[in-house]
């Protein structure tokens, strides 16, 4: 594997330099093939279009901008997560998708053509909501059927399609219950049913998974992606959870203060983030001064804690640099070992197993494979 | 301590204070409508069913009963009267507390407070400020002249007494309907625009179902005290159109006819609790929808 930085990186060391372009992401995914999830599916056809869509609240010095040129492409049939910490503009991108905002700038396209600022009742786009929003004085049937109601659907269809749904969340028996006496994950069930039963060209997920206890979350997290490949529909998640994005996406857009940072697959970035802030992100990586380790002053090179073994002899054949430890904490499988080395850099590794032999205080040397490290120009 | 007995305690309260505050005084009621009047008012012994006759019949020159509808007249001009202030508060009060539902906490607080405002003045004084508002040389023809319209007499007319109803009991209809809006999740009004339905469908089938149980609250509210009221019919009305409030009100001062008012007012106490009785049981078979 080889290291990779922006266009304006002007790194030469002995690194191979990979200047990132959106066709050659595309081949990498080819070549790479390393999409369990994506299977036979064609991926082609272009669904949804973000392009150059803004958001921006207010006038003046009080304006706010709650996005900033996002511009990408979702496929037909893909589950795409928009990830981010709180406050990074992915909820706002959802909105805009939904028709509840719409954005300042830019176009969104749904099969080529512009739905920007098309009200939500016109667009062929259903969403779960966070809260479920499951209607109170509605029954579960009537809370499905809704939707289909109001496309004036025969209300023979209404009755076979609300029970189809219901068959496939798994709920066929609560047809006639209310939906005020059920239960969190029961409730998002029905709200997942009432969003598919229309059919739409795309579904979009805020936070789905975020208000269930972790067992259920795990449950419901398969239940998703089950979901996904049975109806064949463009799913569109947002989640501020890092695990949740990579077990359940085919791809995912990182987000942070209202950009969108990297598009691809979680393979991809989780192993090469194009920034900081996504190596950060996205599992638990190190970030080490390129100066540090002989490199080229101005750059970062990202190491994840798993890649990173730690002896109390140097090791010459590969990348090292020596720090004192700090903290040892057990986890059960692993046993994470943190540690600071020079210029204060902290450094975290994760190990196999217990450790023996190591205290805080020591000072040990932390080791890596030149082909584990990642180096980053911003 | 037993437990019955802690329940009993614990219910007494509630218990007194509807034995005190309202059995007592409609069965007192009830009771003097079948005693006879007393020669300068009050009651005195033998009980009698006078006053009900009295509601019903007249004697004429001879002696004989003759029926009358004079009193069952005013009787259902003030229901309609009532029905009509309670339709045209829902009509502006439904709107209005789902604006102020929908609007930010602060400015919620601000339009709430507004609204109970005139609570803090006397509804005697407020409803003589529409006197002022509504004469011929009052503050509205004044300003139609002002901009070169004809004016017009609005003051002592059905419209003048239905206006001043409307002002006076509108936040007993906006406060419940709020109640119960301000409590709706606005992702379900999102839920119902991103299922295809557009503002008017979602106020049909969604807005409108939340807010019933506020609206009959409200409706009851506007209803039993405007069936009731005398000050809007007296001082906007002129008293030329006699109202059941205000023939209640006059058997217990210059007619002194204690009897009979109470008749009147036992009457229109059973007729509102039967309203009520098929409202609420109306709406508790409506509202849990199977």
């Amino acid at each position: 594997m080889h290291a990779h930085t922006n266009k304006s990186a002007s790194y030469r060391g002995h690194l191979t330099v990979n200047v990132a372009s959106p066709d050659q992401t595309r081949q990498d995914q080819t070549r790479t093939g390393s999409q369990p999830a994506a299977g036979p599916q064609a991926r082609d056809a272009v669904l949804l279009g973000i392009d150059h869509v803004g958001k921006r609240f207010g006038f003046g010095e009080g304006q706010i901008t709650a996005l900033d040129d996002a511009r990408f492409e979702i496929s037909d049939n893909e589950f795409f997560t928009l990830l981010g910490p709180s406050g990074c503009g992915k909820t706002t991108l959802l909105r805009i998708i939904a028709g509840f905002e719409h954005p300042t700038e830019g176009r969104v396209l749904l099969d080529g053509r512009d739905i920007g600022h098309e009200p939500p009742f016109k667009r062929p786009v259903n969403t779960m909501f966070q809260s479920y929003a499951l209607f109170p004085h509605l029954n579960v049937r009537k809370n499905i059927a809704y939707g289909l109601e109001m496309l004036r659907w025969k209300p023979a269809d209404i009755k076979r399609r609300v029970d189809e749904v219901l068959e496939l969340v798994q709920m066929p028996a609560f047809a006639d219950r209310r939906t005020t006496q059920m239960s969190g994950g029961q409730q998002q069930r029905i709200a997942l049913a009432r969003a598919l039963a229309p059919r739409p060209r795309v579904l979009l997920l805020d936070e789905p998974l975020s208000a269930l206890d972790l067992k259920l979350r795990k449950a419901m997290q398969s239940e998703l992606k089950r979901l996904q490949r049975e109806t064949s529909l463009t799913f569109v998640m947002v989640t501020h959870d890092q695990e949740e994005a990579l077990a359940l996406s085919d791809r995912i857009a990182v987000m942070n203060k209202g950009k969108v940072l990297q598009v691809g697959t979680p393979e991809e970035i989780y192993a090469r983030p194009k920034t900081c802030f996504v190596a950060d992100f996205i599992g638990e990586a190190n970030l080490i001064p390129a100066g540090l380790v002989g490199l080229a002053d101005g750059h970062t090179i990202s190491i994840r804690t798993e890649h990173i073994s730690v002896r109390s002899r140097p090791a010459t054949t590969r990348r090292s640099v020596e720090a004192i430890v700090t903290a040892l904490t057990f986890l059960g499988a692993d046993t994470l070992i943190e540690a600071r080395c020079a210029g204060d850099v902290p450094i975290k590794a994760r190990v196999r197993g217990a450790v023996s032999g190591l205290a805080v205080g020591d000072r040990a040397d932390f080791a890596w494979d030149h082909s584990s490290e990642w180096l980053l120009s911003e | 301590m037993n437990a019955r007995l802690t329940t009993i305690l614990l219910r007494s309260p509630v218990l007194v204070t509807m034995v005190l505050f309202m059995l007592a005084p409609m069965a007192l009621a009830v009771v003097y409508s079948f005693m006879t009047n007393g020669a300068y008012g009050g009651v005195r012994m033998p009980f009698t069913a006078l006053a009900y006759r009295q509601l019903l019949f007249q004697e004429d020159f001879d002696g004989n009963l003759v029926f009358s509808t004079g009193y069952l007249a005013i009787l259902w001009r003030s229901v309609l009267l009532a029905a009509l202030t309670v339709v045209a508060s829902l009509a502006i009060g439904l709107p209005l507390a789902w604006y102020m539902a929908c609007s930010s906490p602060a400015k919620r607080a601000r339009l709430l407070l507004l609204i109970t405002l005139p609570f803090w003045i006397n509804t005697l004084i407020r409803t003589y400020c529409w006197v002022l508002i509504l004469r011929d040389e009052g503050l509205l023809n004044g300003g139609l002249r002002y901009f070169g319209l004809a004016g017009g007499h609005f003051l002592y007319n059905d419209f003048a007494i239905l206006l001043g109803m409307i002002y006076t009991y509108l936040p007993f209809m906006v406060l419940p309907i709020y109640a119960v809006l301000e409590r709706v999740d606005g992702d379900v009004i999102e839920a119902s625009h991103d299922l295809y339905a557009d503002r008017w469908s979602t106020f049909r089938r969604i807005v409108w179902p939340l807010a019933m149980p506020g609206a009959i609250a409200g409706s009851l509210l506007v209803f039993a005290p405007a069936l009731g009221s005398f000050l809007a019919p007296d001082l906007l009305g002129g008293g030329r159109r006699l109202m059941i409030g205000s023939l209640i009100q006059l058997q217990f001062t210059s007619s002194r006819n204690w009897p009979f008012g109470a008749a009147l007012a036992s009457v229109v106490s059973v007729a509102i609790l039967a309203v009520l009785f098929v409202v609420v049981r109306r709406s508790f078979n409506k509202v849990p929808a199977r």
